[in-house]
Formats: C-alpha cells, sequence, structure tokens
C-alpha cells in the first residue's frame, strides 16, 4: 500500500519530473506538497482503492500527514 | 490604543515595552512572546544590514505559514528593507519572475521549503542568498548560494539597528496576478501599513484578552491583520499551520483548543467546517468578532454560524489589496432572506466616488464603479511607469479637492437604507442580446439551496453567441437535483439571464487563499473533460 499511494501522490497529484522521492515519512501538508484539492482527490484514491469511508470527523492531520500515517489510518479502518 | 506610530517595526518595539510576557505568536506548543519577538527580529534586522541591505531593498519571505515568517516580517522592516511574501504553493517560474520583477537577491526561508528552492535554483538565472535553511539539504545548488540557519541566526548577539525611517519609505510589496500573466507588484509604504492598523483597530477593538486565528497565507493581502494589526493592539495570534487550514476536523480542534476569539478568513475556510461531525464542536469556541472577505458570504452559512456563536458580530470587509480595506458591514442579528449582504459604509478618513462606467460621471451617481482615496491605499504598482499601469484617477473629492482616487473594478450601488452593495467585477458584466447581465446575480440565486456548496459563473463565446456557463459543487451530505438548480434560475433571474449550460464540479480552481479563479473556469472544464475521454 505504501509503494501504491506514493506512487499515486508523486505521479497523479504532484506531477513534477523533477520531484525526486517521495519520503514516506515526509510531511504532505506541511510544506505544501499537496493542496486542499490535492488532498481530496487523495480521500477519493483511498476510499475507490481500498473500500473505506473516510467520514469528515476523520480528516486530520495525524491521519493525513505522511504515507505512513495514511497506511496506519487505513488499515485501522479495514 | 497607541499613539502614532512612525514606522511599522515600532509595533514590535512598543509591544515588547507593554506586552513584554504576552504571547504574540504561537502554534501548537510553539509560542513567541513579544520580548522575544523584538529580540528575534532585532537580531535579523542586524544580520541583514550586515549583508549590506539598504533601505527599501527587497527581500522576499518563501515560507509555509509559521512563527519564522512573522520573525522575517519585522526583521526585515526593521533593517529598513521591504518584504516581498512569496507563494509556496505557486510554481517555480512565477516565483523566479516575481524575485527578478522585485530584484531580490536575499531570501528568508525555512528548511521545509527544500524542494522548492532546489527547483528554484534551477530556474533562477542568479545566485541569492538564503537565510533561514542551513545547506545540508542544498548541496547540489548551481548558484552556490550561500546558506545561514535560523538557529545560526538567533546565536547571533547582536542589538536591533537604530535606523531612520520616513512614512513614503516602502515596506512592503504584495503581488497579484495581472490580467497580462505578468505579476503586478503592490506597494505598501510604512504610512499605508500603519494606516491600515489603527484604523482596523479602531474599528473592530482587539485587545490583549484575543486570540486571533491567522489563516490566510503570508502572501494575501488578509495577512496584513496578522502581520500588524494584532500586535499592534497586543492580541495572542494563533497562527494556523498549512495542515490545519487544509484538515478541518483539525482545524476544529485548534479553535477548541486555543479557544479562538477572533476571526479573519475568506468565507471557504468556515464553510467547511459546516459538515456533520465537524460543526458540533464550533458551539465550545467563544467567538467573539468574525471578519470575512474575498468574497461573498451566502447569508444560509452566515445563519448556521451565528446559531454556533451567538455571542459573535461578524463583519463584511471589503478593500482590494490595493487599499487594504475600505468598507465595512458590521452586524450581530443573522441576515433574513437570501439578499446579498451589504458592503456597508466607507470607513473613516477615506474618500470615495462612485465612477458611472458609461458617462465618466461621478456626481449623483447611484450605481457605479467604487473609487477609493484613503492613507491605507498603496502608493502604485512597482514600476508601473514603465509598464503603462494606471491605477489611479484624480477627480474632485467631495469636499472639492483634487484628488487621486484608486479605481476598485468593483460595481456597487446604494441600497434603500444607504449601505452599499457590491453588484459584480466591472469585466464580470457581459452583453447579450443587448442586455447587462451580472455573472455574480446567477451566482448567488443558485448559492441560496441548500444542496449547492458553491457557484461561480463565465461567460464565453461559442461560435457566434455569447452563453453563459454555471458551475456549482454540491454539498456532500445533501441530495440534490440539477432540477432544483434550473427551476432556481427560473424563479429569481430574468429569462435573458438564464445561464446556457449548467456544469456540477467536485472542485474549482481557486487561488492559493481560496477564491475561485473565474477566469480559469473554461479550461478547468476542457480538462476534466479531456481526463473523462482518456479514462
Amino acid at each position: 500500500m505504501i509503494e501504491e499511494l506514493s506512487r499515486y501522490i508523486t505521479e497523479d497529484l504532484i506531477n513534477d519530473p523533477d520531484f525526486g522521492t517521495l519520503e514516506t515519512d515526509e510531511d504532505l501538508l506541511g510544506s505544501g506538497l499537496l493542496d486542499s484539492l490535492g488532498m481530496m482527490r487523495l480521500v477519493g484514491f483511498i476510499e475507490n482503492n481500498y473500500g473505506i469511508k473516510v467520514p469528515t470527523e476523520d480528516l486530520t492531520m495525524e491521519n493525513f500527514m505522511s504515507v505512513e500515517t495514511i497506511e496506519k489510518y487505513v488499515n485501522s479502518k479495514k | 490604543m497607541n499613539s502614532t506610530l512612525l514606522h511599522l517595526g515600532e509595533i514590535v518595539e512598543q509591544g515588547a515595552k507593554r506586552f513584554p510576557d504576552h504571547t504574540a505568536y504561537s502554534m501548537g506548543e510553539k509560542r513567541l512572546t513579544y520580548t522575544e519577538l523584538e529580540k528575534q527580529s532585532g537580531q535579523l534586522a542586524a544580520t541583514l544590514l550586515a549583508e549590506g541591505v539598504q533601505k527599501e531593498n527587497r527581500i522576499g519571505i518563501l515560507a509555509e505559514r509559521s512563527l519564522e515568517s512573522f520573525v522575517s516580517v519585522y526583521g526585515i522592516l526593521r533593517a529598513g528593507g521591504a518584504f516581498v511574501p512569496l507563494d509556496p504553493t505557486s510554481s517555480v517560474e512565477r516565483m523566479a519572475q516575481i524575485i527578478e520583477d522585485a530584484n531580490i537577491r536575499i531570501v528568508l526561508t525555512t528548511p521545509a521549503q527544500f524542494r522548492k528552492l532546489r527547483s528554484l535554483d534551477r530556474v533562477l538565472p542568479f545566485a541569492i542568498k538564503l537565510i533561514g535553511i542551513g545547506p545540508e539539504k542544498l548541496s547540489e545548488q548551481k548558484n552556490h548560494t550561500s546558506c545561514l540557519s535560523w538557529d545560526e541566526l538567533m546565536a547571533t548577539e547582536t542589538d536591533a539597528p537604530v535606523l531612520k525611517f520616513s512614512a513614503s519609505q516602502l515596506a512592503y510589496i504584495m503581488y497579484t496576478s495581472g490580467s497580462t500573466g505578468q505579476p503586478k507588484g503592490i506597494m505598501h509604504t510604512h504610512r499605508s501599513g500603519l494606516a491600515y492598523a489603527e484604523r482596523s483597530a479602531r474599528l473592530y477593538r482587539p485587545g490583549p484578552e484575543d486570540r486571533y486565528a491567522s489563516h490566510a497565507p503570508l502572501h494575501f493581502d488578509i495577512c496584513t491583520f496578522a502581520y500588524f494589526t494584532a500586535p499592534f493592539c497586543g492580541v495572542h495570534t494563533v497562527v494556523l499551520s498549512e495542515g490545519e487550514t487544509k484538515m478541518p476536523a483539525s482545524l476544529a480542534q485548534v479553535l477548541v483548543r486555543d479557544q479562538i476569539t477572533f476571526w479573519y478568513a475568506v468565507p471557504l475556510a468556515l464553510i467547511q467546517l459546516l459538515q456533520p461531525g465537524i460543526e458540533e464542536s464550533l458551539s465550545q469556541v467563544p467567538m467573539k468578532w468574525v471578519l470575512y472577505g474575498g468574497e461573498p458570504f451566502a447569508p444560509k452559512y452566515v445563519r448556521r454560524l451565528m446559531e454556533l456563536w451567538p455571542n459573535s458580530t461578524f463583519s463584511n470587509v471589503y478593500g482590494p489589496a490595493e487599499v487594504n480595506q475600505c468598507t465595512y458591514f458590521n452586524f450581530s442579528e443573522p441576515p433574513q432572506g437570501e439578499e446579498p449582504i451589504p458592503l456597508g459604509q466607507v470607513w473613516a478618513d477615506a474618500d470615495f466616488l462612485l465612477l458611472d462606467p458609461d458617462t465618466g460621471k461621478t456626481e449623483g451617481v447611484q450605481e457605479g464603479e467604487l473609487c477609493i482615496h484613503a492613507e491605507t491605499a498603496m502608493q502604485g504598482y512597482w514600476r508601473q511607469e514603465s509598464r503603462n499601469l494606471s491605477p489611479f484617477f484624480e477627480a474632485n473629492s467631495p469636499s472639492g479637492i483634487r484628488k487621486q482616487y484608486y479605481k476598485t473594478g468593483d460595481l456597487v450601488y446604494f441600497n434603500a437604507h444607504g449601505q452599499l452593495v457590491f453588484k459584480g467585477r466591472i469585466d464580470a458584466q457581459i452583453k447579450k442580446r443587448g442586455y447587462r447581465i451580472d455573472l455574480a446575480e446567477i451566482e448567488s440565486a443558485a448559492l441560496e439551496l441548500d444542496g449547492v456548496q458553491d457557484a461561480a459563473c463565465f461567460s464565453t463565446l461559442e461560435g457566434e453567441n455569447r452563453i453563459i456557463v454555471l458551475t456549482y459543487q454540491r454539498r456532500r451530505e445533501e441530495e440534490f437535483k440539477e432540477e432544483e438548480l434550473i427551476e432556481q434560475c427560473r424563479r429569481r433571474l430574468p429569462s435573458y439571464a438564464f445561464p446556457d449550460r449548467l456544469v456540477e464540479l467536485e472542485s474549482f480552481p481557486r487561488t492559493s487563499s481560496g477564491k475561485i479563479i473565474r477566469g480559469q473556469l473554461k479550461d478547468w472544464i476542457e480538462q476534466l473533460n479531456v481526463h473523462k475521454q482518456e479514462s
């Protein structure tokens, strides 16, 4: 899942050929890698691919800070 | 309230004397007292002078929402320089364009910006000095940009320089997108910045007992309240992080945790909190003032927020970045009906005229382009002469004196209560089959429906025909059918103003401050269609 998430984020959301590699603990929100729209698309991707529903109260930094925390969150919802 | 200050740096110098141990800015667990803010910005100012910074030199700030960015603002000001906020979410090409345009040679930044700085290095044709990031993450830079970290900076033992300032000295430049694609730099002086701090302080009277949530990004003019007004009044500013502004559930948690009393942002920032599972907690926030600007706030959302915050007063703040604020409408009672909330009145010490766009007259005009003369207005656009930008025009003021007025580009009219009401952008007025139509009116009709989260209208030529396209986003939890929207347009609009096409969108193209970019809607939809066909 980590690989899949990283690929989706770098290829579909960031889409910058010079980007390099995304660290799994890299802060997706703090440095502006993803904007609000990117975050919404990421939530949609997660809902479609992992068969979970993300309720609005789960839209927190703790859950969506990095690829690692997202993986942990998704597993806790399965 | 302070006596009149001579320059913006005095805000923190006075603050350190009046509120030494009070928090000036905090972010999560981190905080800066007024004494610390004065000391750190003084160290930065001394460092900048040692780097050769001279009066009115432009210095960039490339930072996420952070405590460092506020230290940067005051460090630059107290060194006599002018700060230029760079939008970290913009492309590096645009960033480089601004750096070249403003002739910036020093950029204050943070370690979190290392990726942006690496890419910037690739497109920038000359070397710049970076302060606020160590060299570790930037080893492959071709420009050999020298680096100094925040820790190194704060280890310097230097006192704040004592400089002479003039009120007309350049203090900051905020860049806005020009219609030609070339960014336009709005130049503000110490005088216009202080005028805004004093005027807004007198109108809203925030104080040391308040906790102000700073939501706007640094390059957006709403942020001048956090830069200047809040510390001018000894307010504790809670700087919301990038993550908190993007994750609604986290934002609500902070508002509760830090017991926010004072708020100023675009409406969208609060609208995203009005969702089941999040909005319930808002009643634990002791909100006193909700200032909003940038876009109209649909009355249905204001009513809901006023239910949650029964002791709050709302203020519709209006004013292009060129003049800071210029009108206000304060209200504590929920708006009745769905009529747009008025702009209210022009604030004290500002003169205004309504300019009839057809006749060019300014006398006896009841509806026209709002033109403002005020102490809070910019000096002009950076290098406006060489670009043929003439934002001002000269006219007789109501008292008969010749003055320079800034043309806002916004159409306003007086309602029956003598309040100014926003009608739309002059360039959002279109003519279709001879009828003049305001696209903003169509949007506000659509927004009256509960099922519509947001709406934006544009007009385009299809062959020979001018058509109106209404785009809208539905609310996540509402049952909503497009027929309701069609019915609503029939009910509320004259037949010649019916949109020719409705397009449902999942999101809008927005500026980094949250405003919908109407000029990009057409391309946005076309790109979505291409994606659909591909998949």
